[in-house]
C-alpha cells in the first residue's frame, strides 16, 4: 500500500519528546500514548484493507468524517497491535451509526461511555477476556481497542471535556470498556446471533451508550427465579426514567444454576422485565417524575425497558464468585440504542 | 530511538460560511416558531418568550414544536412546517 | 444549539438560546459546523427546578435579547 498519509508530522528527538509533544497538545487520555510513525500507521492500515483516505464513518452531527489513516493514528497511540484494527473499525462503524446516536451519548452531563462487546471467532484468536476480572486490566486487546476508540472520540471527533463532552462524572469506562462473550462456557445463543442474525462463525462487536457496571450477590439461590429475583431487586430503581438499554452480564456461578433451570435468554428478559416495574407515585415521590402524586399514580405502573428485547444478556465474567451485573444504558432507547456489526476482517 | 516524525492524531474542522437570510425589521405581525429540545421546562420558558413577544413586540402568533429527542438535530418533518408556517425561530433550552 | 444553524441554512432567522454552562459546548458545536463566530443566547443554568415566578422571570429577562439576535441577526 503506497497511498499517501496526509497528516501533518511533527520531528522529534526521541521518544520522551514525542511523548511529551502527545501530552502537550491534548492527544491523551491522560495515559501515555505510544508514538504514531508512519510504519506503525501503514501496518495498521495493513492489517485492515483500507486505504488511508478511506472514509470508515460520517459523525453527522459533528459534520466529521473520520478516514482509516486517523483511526491507524490513533489505533497506534492506544497501543493496539495491527491485528486489533478490524474491531475498532467496527466499533466506530457502530457508534457513527445513527442509532446510536453519537450527539447524547458522547456530550450529555449523562457520562455514557462505549460498552463494547466482542463475539464470534476474532475474541478467541486475539484473546479478549470473557472472564475472570471483566472489566479489570491485563488484557492487551481489551484494554487498546476501547482506548482506541476512545482517541478517536477525542482526537478526531473533538469529545473533548468542557467542549463537546459535558458527563458530570464521566466514569472509568471512559478509559476503555470492553468485553467478550464467554461463547465456549455459555448455554445460550451468542449475542450477535441473537441481535441480528448472523452466523456463530462471524465475529461481531456490540457498541452500547452505557454507565457502570453495577454487581449483586446471591450465594444462596439454586434457582434461576432465585437468582434473577436478586437482579431484579438491585436494578428495579433506576438512576434515571427513560427507559434505556440495559446490559446485564452473568458470570459463572449464576450462568450455570440459570441454565440448569433450562432458562433461554429470553426467558431472562421476560422474568426481568416483568420484575422491575415501578409505580409513577414511587417515581413522582422520588423526584424522577415531576408532580404531585394523585390517586391514579399509586396502581400505574412503568417499566424499566420499553420492551424486553432492550436486554442485553451476556455470559461472561469470572468462574467463581457468586456475583454478577447490570449495567445500565444511557437516556433512553430512543435516544440511544446498542448496535452490533459485523466485524470485516480484511487484508490488502 | 534517534530522531523520528509523529504524525497528527486530530482533525480540523472546516469553515463552511453560511448566507444569513436577511432579517425582518420587526417583529410585528410574524409568526414565531418554538422548538423546544425536550429537556424539563425548555417548553415552559419557550412558551413564556412567545408570549412576551406577541404582547410586546407585536408577534402575531407563537407555535411550538417539540423534538423528538434532544440529541438529535429537529427532524426533517418540523423543519419544513417550519419553513412553510413561521417567520422566524427561537430554539432552546434546558439540559 | 444546531438547530438555530440549521433553520438558518434552509432560510428561517433563527435565535438559538442555551444555558449558560453550555457556552463553551455551543462554541464548539459551531466550530464542528464551520460557524465558530455563530452568536447565540444563554440563560443561567438550570432551568429544570424553576417555579412558575422564576420562569417568567428568565423569559422577562432574555426576550430582548432574543429579539435583537432576530432582527440584528449574526452578521449586525
Amino acid at each position: 500500500m503506497t497511498a499517501r498519509i496526509s497528516s501533518q508530522r511533527y520531528a522529534v528527538e526521541g521518544f520522551q519528546e514525542a511523548l511529551d509533544l502527545c501530552y502537550s497538545r491534548g492527544w491523551t487520555d491522560g495515559l501515555p500514548v505510544v508514538p504514531p510513525t508512519e510504519p506503525a500507521v501503514r501496518a495498521m492500515l495493513d492489517a485492515v484493507g483500507l486505504e488511508p483516505d478511506a472514509q470508515v464513518a460520517f459523525i453527522t452531527n459533528r459534520q466529521v468524517a473520520i478516514s482509516a489513516e486517523k483511526v491507524a493514528i490513533n489505533a497506534v497511540m492506544a497501543g493496539c497491535r495491527p491485528e486489533y484494527m478490524p474491531v475498532v473499525v467496527a466499533a466506530i462503524e457502530g457508534i457513527a451509526d445513527p442509532r446510536w446516536g453519537y450527539h447524547g451519548p458522547a456530550t450529555s452531563t449523562g457520562s455514557a461511555a462505549v460498552l463494547t462487546i466482542v463475539n464470534g471467532p476474532i475474541a478467541r484468536r486475539l484473546d479478549f477476556n470473557s472472564g475472570d476480572n471483566l472489566f479489570a486490566p491485563g488484557w492487551r486487546a481489551n484494554a487498546t481497542v476501547g482506548r482506541a476508540v476512545r482517541l478517536v472520540m477525542r482526537n478526531v471527533v473533538g469529545t473533548i471535556p468542557g467542549r463537546l463532552d459535558r458527563g458530570t462524572f464521566g466514569h472509568p469506562g471512559r478509559y476503555t470498556y470492553v468485553m467478550a462473550e464467554n461463547e465456549a462456557e455459555s448455554p445460550w445463543t451468542p449475542l450477535h446471533v441473537e441481535r441480528i442474525g448472523c452466523r456463530p462463525t462471524d465475529s461481531a462487536v456490540t457498541v452500547m451508550a452505557a454507565l457502570a457496571p453495577i454487581q449483586f450477590y446471591n450465594q444462596l439461590s439454586s434457582t434461576a427465579a432465585g437468582v434473577l429475583g436478586t437482579l431484579c431487586d438491585t436494578m428495579r430503581y433506576p438512576g434515571q426514567i427513560g427507559q434505556p438499554n440495559y446490559c446485564v452480564v452473568l458470570a459463572g456461578e449464576h450462568m450455570r444454576t440459570i441454565a440448569a433451570d433450562g432458562w433461554s435468554k429470553a426467558d431472562i428478559r421476560k422474568f426481568i422485565f416483568e420484575n422491575t416495574t415501578n409505580t409513577v407515585a414511587h417515581f413522582k415521590r422520588t423526584a424522577r417524575m415531576p408532580g404531585a402524586v394523585k390517586p391514579e399514580d399509586e396502581t400505574a405502573t412503568r417499566p424499566l425497558v420499553q420492551s424486553p428485547d432492550d436486554i442485553l444478556v451476556v455470559a461472561a465474567g469470572g468462574r467463581a464468585g457468586s456475583f454478577s451485573c447490570f449495567i445500565p444504558g444511557w437516556a433512553s432507547r430512543t435516544s440511544s440504542e446498542a448496535v452490533t456489526v459485523v466485524i470485516k476482517e480484511r487484508s490488502a | 530511538m534517534a530522531g523520528f516524525e509523529i504524525l497528527d492524531p486530530t482533525v480540523e474542522p472546516r469553515r463552511q460560511p453560511l448566507t444569513y437570510v436577511p432579517r425582518p425589521d420587526s417583529l410585528k405581525g410574524k409568526r414565531i416558531g418554538l422548538v423546544e429540545n425536550t429537556k424539563f421546562n425548555s417548553d415552559k420558558l419557550l412558551q413564556r418568550i412567545g408570549i412576551i413577544l406577541k404582547t410586546e413586540y407585536g408577534a402575531a402568533e407563537a407555535r411550538m414544536w417539540r423534538k423528538h429527542n434532544s440529541s438529535v438535530p429537529a427532524h426533517q418533518e418540523i423543519i419544513d412546517d417550519a419553513k412553510q408556517t413561521v417567520d422566524v425561530v427561537v430554539a432552546g433550552i434546558g439540559d | 444549539m444546531l438547530d438555530g444553524i440549521l433553520f438558518e441554512k434552509v432560510g428561517v432567522p433563527a435565535a438559538s438560546i442555551v444555558t449558560d454552562v453550555f457556552e463553551a459546548t455551543g462554541h464548539a458545536m459551531a466550530q464542528s459546523w464551520g460557524v465558530p463566530e455563530y452568536k447565540f443566547l444563554s440563560v443561567p443554568h438550570p432551568i429544570a427546578n424553576l417555579t412558575d415566578a422564576e420562569l417568567d422571570a428568565r423569559a422577562r429577562a432574555i426576550a430582548p435579547e432574543i429579539v435583537g439576535l432576530l432582527l440584528k441577526g449574526q452578521e449586525g
